[in-house]
């Protein structure tokens, strides 16, 4: 490579470092006025605010393998509410349609 | 059907302000659960309403007799006419509105109207005259959860990372989850009108309804219950990736199981509707009408954002192009200080890049949500 070569290299780095430079900043001062025009935020009420004392967890393990994944499903797999018997307003029965026969 | 004033026999209207029925003939003002409902018994189980129908969306309007409708609250056009009166299912409780109009319209001025970007004909259509109360039903519930993760994330290992995967499983009694009762009203939009305080909460009176519209609920117990797991699981999820100690953790699969308790209770939820058209779209602001809690994406001028932009990236750019002529050439003899500064942005520049690209793309998926034609579509589609 000569001298002319690197000098090319060089400043077609330079060119592009700063290209990208400004591109980078002028989006990221864009977003933060549109910001200001958005107020979905992130907040979601989360589990602290509707549970009785958050996760009572009856598994947590560090470090599986893709096997043990099956085994996990396998056991949780099932419906453990399964036959529970509710009363519902007839509202919600009413709008159901006909052709969901589930038991409730 | 309409509630009148006992001293002169004109309209009732609530007001949130005074948390009164007001007549707006004599001026007398009467608590709601003081006022006498000469049908309690007819009215036991269900309560009378007048639907509109929008003849653009679909949507169905439904008011108290003392109100009537001009215009579709959920896509702003004019094109709506009376259809019926209705007989709707009695609500449990209703929260009544704490937020004026005229303090909603401030709340949004507030939020949003000061930024010049704001196009000065939306700023000119946030009136009073504009803004709509609806009372929003919800489904207020009580689960058994169950849920079971697998769960990626990655551990530093040296110099390296390593991919590792974790399993959690684990159960939840959730209390009093609002789901939102109304299929029209989008679930990503009425989760961030949240919280809404049920200590506020009274006997539904629909005395409370004068001068408001309010929506019926359509779900039935599978949408319900859907919606339900689908809530729980959101929030299941949050929660279970801060107990794995580990960057960029993701929920590679997960299995779970509701079971929703006896009786949900019905509820009516107030929201103001802020529905104007800008450049031939619809959009939708909302305000929580017991916080004042302000949901949307205003549009903006995007002459003056390009203009924006632009000016910023040549601005930068030929800032950068000085910097690294001044430091080749030594100019002023502080090499070093223009270098440190075009190296300061270079490796900033990634971080700018990511948050801005990724910012940007939310913000505009934020603005499809407020154009209301959202809500147009899924309420078509609820139609097919």
């Amino acid at each position: 490579m000569n001298t002319m070569d690197s000098y090319v290299l060089v400043y077609g780095m330079y060119i592009g470092l700063g290209v990208f430079s400004a591109l980078a900043l002028s989006l990221f001062i864009t977003y933060l006025i549109l910001n200001k025009n958005n107020n979905y935020g992130d907040f979601a009420p989360d589990i602290e605010e509707y549970s009785q004392g958050g996760i009572y967890y009856t598994r947590e393990v560090n470090n599986v393998t893709s096997h043990e994944k099956n085994f996990l499903f396998m056991e949780y797999g099932e419906n453990p509410y399964e036959g529970r018997q509710h009363n519902y307003p007839e509202q919600l029965l009413k709008n159901s349609s006909g052709d969901q026969n589930d038991s409730l | 059907m309409a509630v009148l004033c006992g001293n002169c026999a004109g309209k009732l209207i609530f007001n949130p302000a005074t948390q009164k029925l007001e007549c707006a003939t004599c001026g007398s003002a009467f608590r709601p659960e003081d006022v006498e409902d000469k049908n309690a018994e007819l009215h036991s189980k269900y309560y009378d309403t007048r639907v509109y129908l929008c003849s653009h969306c679909g949507a169905e309007v439904v008011t108290s007799d003392t109100e009537s409708s001009t215009f579709c609250v959920y896509c702003g056009n004019p094109a709506i006419v009376f259809d019926r009166v209705s007989k709707e299912y009695r609500p449990d409780g209703i929260v009544p509105f704490q937020v004026t109009k005229e303090e909603a319209v401030k709340y949004i001025r507030l939020r949003f109207l000061k930024n010049p970007i704001v196009p000065k004909e939306v700023k000119d259509k946030c009136i009073p005259a504009n803004l709509r109360g609806i009372y929003i039903p919800y489904w207020i519930v009580n689960t058994d959860y169950t849920e079971a993760d697998y769960i990626k994330g990655e551990v530093k290992q040296g110099k390296h990372s390593e991919i590792r995967y974790y399993s959690r499983a684990g159960k939840v009694k959730f209390k009093n989850i609002p789901i939102d009762g109304s299929n029209i009203l989008s679930d990503d939009i009425s989760r961030k009108l949240e919280p809404f305080y049920l200590e506020d909460a009274k006997e539904f009176d629909e005395d409370y309804l004068n001068g408001f519209y309010s929506n019926r609920s359509d779900l039935n117990y599978y949408d319900l219950r859907a919606s339900t797991a689908y809530r729980c699981h959101k929030m299941f999820e949050d929660e279970v990736v801060k107990s794995v100690q580990a960057r960029n953790v993701k929920i590679v699969d997960s299995i779970y199981h509701v079971d929703i308790h006896d009786d949900p209770i019905y509820m009516m939820m107030p929201v103001w509707f802020f529905t104007f058209k800008f450049e031939g779209k619809p959009y939708t602001v909302l305000v929580n009408g017991q916080t004042g809690k302000v949901v949307g994406t205003m549009p903006w001028q995007k002459k003056k954002i390009y203009t924006i932009a632009v000016s910023i990236f040549v601005i930068t750019l030929a800032l950068s192009a000085f910097c690294f002529w001044a430091s080749e050439n030594r100019f002023l003899g502080m090499s070093q200080i223009y270098f440190n500064a075009v190296a300061g942005l270079i490796a900033m520049e990634s971080f700018f890049f990511a948050k801005g690209f990724f910012g940007i793309k939310k913000i505009l998926k934020n603005l499809k949500l407020t154009q209301s034609e959202a809500i147009f579509k899924f309420v078509k589609k609820r139609q097919e």
